[in-house]
């Protein structure tokens, strides 16, 4: 019995052995195939794909930042700058690297004195970014208040401050059309430019249209990080390249004084030297700031921008599109002189009205201007004459002389978004209405309505035109050498070029010109031009009968369009100028007398202005 | 007869699976999760083999492989030399010092002796803490790791149960 307990006792002690070491096997062997996976992994990490982990690790170490260059100014013709860089000092954070982001956040409202509601609108930006994208939470700081944030620092992990630059824009509302803003960088901006590390792109103007000449190169500067991410030492750094300068053909302060003389009204105001098509103004009204947008225009402001009812974001000058009224009679009488079809001093009588089919179309002087020649009638700005021509010569002539003063198309300005205007004619309209032309059609543009259209600076470039006696210049926008000046010789006879130019001169010189009392106040300089009314609503008979409502009694919508086109001085001429002013009323009452003191200024402070005045023969040989 | 029974060859088994184990976890406890908070705690899941480790096997050997194991967790922690070394050996101690307490205890008895000794030992941790400049005391992190130390210990202590091929002793409900 002892015996078999004994024997009992063994096999038990056996069976547990085994089944001990059975499972201390299981549970090694298991252990160790863990082991071996993790040394396998090991190899292949530190071995195999050694290459490839050290340059992950390089990467991680060494942050690649770049160095924005500095954004090339944009400067007048007199080197006065209009737009360039200030310093901009901000804060960016990286959620991934904060710990506490709660903690962190109570510290920078401590320290800058956040509302709740700001500290609320931060937490939220950030939160609505990826984790390891920064994010903008200050900018425009104070230099006290980026000392203080730079104090604290070492408590404050993830938080970067950021020493940038920001535009600034010189005589913003003068400038803003064609000197444009810059924006935040878009999607359409990385489709056109390619992926930039600049953070602001050009978005209209100048600073849009010469992106990649003002951007300049960008440099890399190779800094060593800690585990937070942050800088512990600067390693390396290769400068970019500034970006150039750009300078214009704007004088500053022509610009800053038409501004100021249009006021309140919406309009533009156009110069241009018409020898090298320098635009020495072109300024649109209303405008805006364009500092608004460089530092981020909130969405109120954007849209009663969009909405106002004068659209201050549209540059008229090259965008708007109006009928050009009398200022496009030169070009009929021009069009009828070389065509032979009439005498300069061939009278037409003026009675007030004409008679056309069943239409009556009525001159601006009510009680007509008698019999009158085409010198007269175009300083007196007669419209029967112009009917009367206008029929005589028909629609082809004059669409052909207008195209040929680069009506209808744009005039090639070193500046996106030009319209091209419209010159009506029989194909025109055949393409646009699928109807033929109408001779009331021919005789309503005679007097620059009707379909025809124009942008300001193309009346500008017409009465360069006109002033280099048939020789058409290119405007531009950016100065250049005067071998790069574009001319085209339109072929027109010099004796009907002199007709015009009498014209032009007595309308402003004479007392029957409509624009006799904007005539110069400068000793020896004189100015021609021509006046333009457009009605923009009909005007019925039975208001005819009881008497016209006069512009100031009707809503701004319904008053006339005041335009006029002119050069300075008469002999020599150095500079054409359109005025139009939308709504503005009479042309002669409105547009020319700003016409008139822009140019005095221009000729009173403008140096070229002020050197002699080269002879005929030197105007022909630069032409 | 239970795995308590000593003898040289399972003296030797025991303690090479425990020492595995722990280098195995010590290991484990680097592989980047990608958790800010399993990142930034100290979870001792290798405290479970070191407590079967001292409940088997009180002699020299054990506290000299815990040394070694200490100082590799030291080094792969970046804590100063020593921290983790002690933190080993004490909970070591307090773990071999109720071998008799826990001769044939209940399952329940065993997980509460681990985790006092487990809450002692995080004290240890985090008054260390305190008093060593190069060391981060967070009395929230520390608390939250022992209480998952605490927790983890019926699912990683399973395979060491079947090891034990006790289940009556350590079964018991």
């Amino acid at each position: 019995m002892t015996a078999n307990m004994e024997a009992h006792k063994v096999a038990r002690f056996d069976d547990e052995e085994t089944s001990f070491a059975r499972r201390s096997l299981l549970l090694g062997g298991f252990q160790l195939l863990l082991g071996g996976v993790i040394l396998g992994r090991l190899q292949y990490l530190q071995l195999s794909q050694s290459e490839a982990y050290t340059t992950l690790a390089e990467a991680n170490r060494v942050k690649i930042s770049p160095i924005i260059a500095p954004r090339g100014r944009i400067i007048d013709r007199y080197g006065q700058w209009l737009a360039e860089n200030d310093r901009t000092l901000s804060l960016s954070i990286v959620r991934e690297q904060v710990p506490d982001l709660p903690a962190t956040l109570r510290e920078l409202q401590r320290v800058l004195g956040w509302s709740d509601e700001k500290l609320a609108r931060v937490r939220n930006a950030i939160l609505r970014q990826p984790r390891f994208r920064e994010t903008l939470i200050a900018k425009d700081l104070s230099w006290e208040d980026f000392a203080k944030v730079n104090l604290e620092l070492p408590f404050l992990a993830g938080v970067e401050p950021k020493l940038g630059e920001k535009r600034v824009y010189n005589h913003p509302q003068a400038v803003a059309h064609i000197v444009g803003y810059v924006g935040p960088k878009t999607r359409r901006d990385i489709e056109e430019f390619g992926n930039l590390v600049t953070n602001t792109v050009g978005q209209t103007g100048i600073e849009r249209d010469y992106e990649n000449q003002l951007r300049g190169e960008a440099g890399v500067r190779h800094l060593e990080v800690n585990a937070n991410g942050r800088t512990v030492r600067e390693l390396s750094a290769e400068g970019g390249e500034a970006g150039e300068d750009v300078r214009l053909t704007i004088d500053a302060d022509l610009q800053a004084v038409a501004t100021k003389r249009l006021g309140q009204r919406s309009g533009s105001v156009v110069v241009m030297d018409v020898r090298t098509g320098d635009i020495m103004c072109m300024v649109s009204a209303p405008s805006f700031d364009p500092n608004q947008f460089a530092s981020g225009i909130d969405m109120k402001s954007w849209r009663q921008m969009l909405t106002h009812e004068r659209k201050p974001l549209l540059n008229k000058a090259v965008q708007g599109l109006y009928a050009p009224g009398s200022t496009f009679k030169m070009i009929v009488a021009l069009a009828a002189l070389e065509a032979g079809i009439i005498d300069p001093k061939t009278k037409v009588s003026c009675k007030g009205d004409y008679e056309y089919g069943n239409e009556k179309y009525h001159c601006w002087l009510e009680e007509g201007h008698g019999d009158i020649d085409l010198e007269g009638a175009l300083a007196g700005s007669c419209d029967v004459y112009f009917y009367d021509l206008a029929l005589k010569i028909g629609i082809d002539k004059i669409e052909e002389m207008a195209a040929r003063f680069g009506l209808g198309m744009q005039t090639g300005l070193d500046l996106s978004g030009e319209k091209t205007g419209t010159v009506p004619g029989r194909d025109w309209k055949r393409a646009r209405y699928n109807t033929g032309w109408r001779g009331g059609e021919t005789v309503i543009t005679g007097i620059g309505q009707g379909f025809l259209l124009a942008t300001p600076l193309q009346l500008t470039v017409m009465t360069a035109a006109l002033a280099n006696k048939g020789v058409l210049v290119r405007p531009r926008l950016l100065a250049g050498p005067d071998e790069a000046v574009e001319r085209t010789a339109l072929g027109l006879d010099a004796k009907n070029m002199a007709i015009i130019e009498s014209a032009l001169y007595r309308a402003v010189n004479q007392p029957e010109g409509t624009a006799y009392s904007s005539s110069l106040l400068i000793k020896n300089q004189r100015m021609s031009g021509k006046t333009g009314t457009v009605q923009v609503r009909r005007i019925s008979t039975e208001e005819r009968e009881t008497g016209v409502i006069a512009n100031k009694d009707l809503d701004w919508r319904l008053r006339d369009h005041a335009l006029f086109v002119g050069y300075a001085p008469h002999k020599n001429p150095r500079y054409a100028i359109s005025v139009v002013i939308e709504h503005g009323g009479g042309g002669a009452q409105v547009a020319a007398p700003i016409a008139r003191d822009v140019m005095v200024h221009l000729l009173e402070n403008e140096p070229a202005a002020a050197s002699a005045p080269p002879s005929n023969a030197d105007i022909g040989e630069i032409l | 007869m239970s795995i308590f029974t000593q003898n040289p060859a399972r003296n030797i088994s025991t303690l090479l699976i425990c020492v595995l184990a722990i280098l195995l976890l010590i290991v484990f406890e680097h592989a980047p999760l990608g958790n800010y908070w399993l990142t930034v705690m100290d979870i001792g899941i290798f405290f479970v083999p070191i407590f079967f480790l001292a409940r088997v096997f009180d002699a020299y050997p054990a506290l000299i492989w815990l040394v070694a194991l200490g100082l590799l967790k030291d080094l792969t922690s970046e804590t100063p030399i020593g921290f983790w070394v002690l933190l080993f050996c004490v909970f070591y101690m307090l773990a071999t010092s109720q071998r008799q307490f826990l001769f044939n205890a209940r399952f329940r008895t065993v997980w509460t002796t681990f985790g006092l000794l487990t809450f002692l030992t995080y004290v240890a941790y985090y008054l260390v803490s305190l008093l060593h400049p190069a060391l981060e005391a967070s009395l929230l992190l520390t608390s939250v790791s022992a209480v998952a130390t605490i927790i983890s210990f019926p699912v990683f202590n399973l395979p060491f149960r079947w090891l034990s091929a006790d289940d009556g002793q350590y079964g018991g409900a």
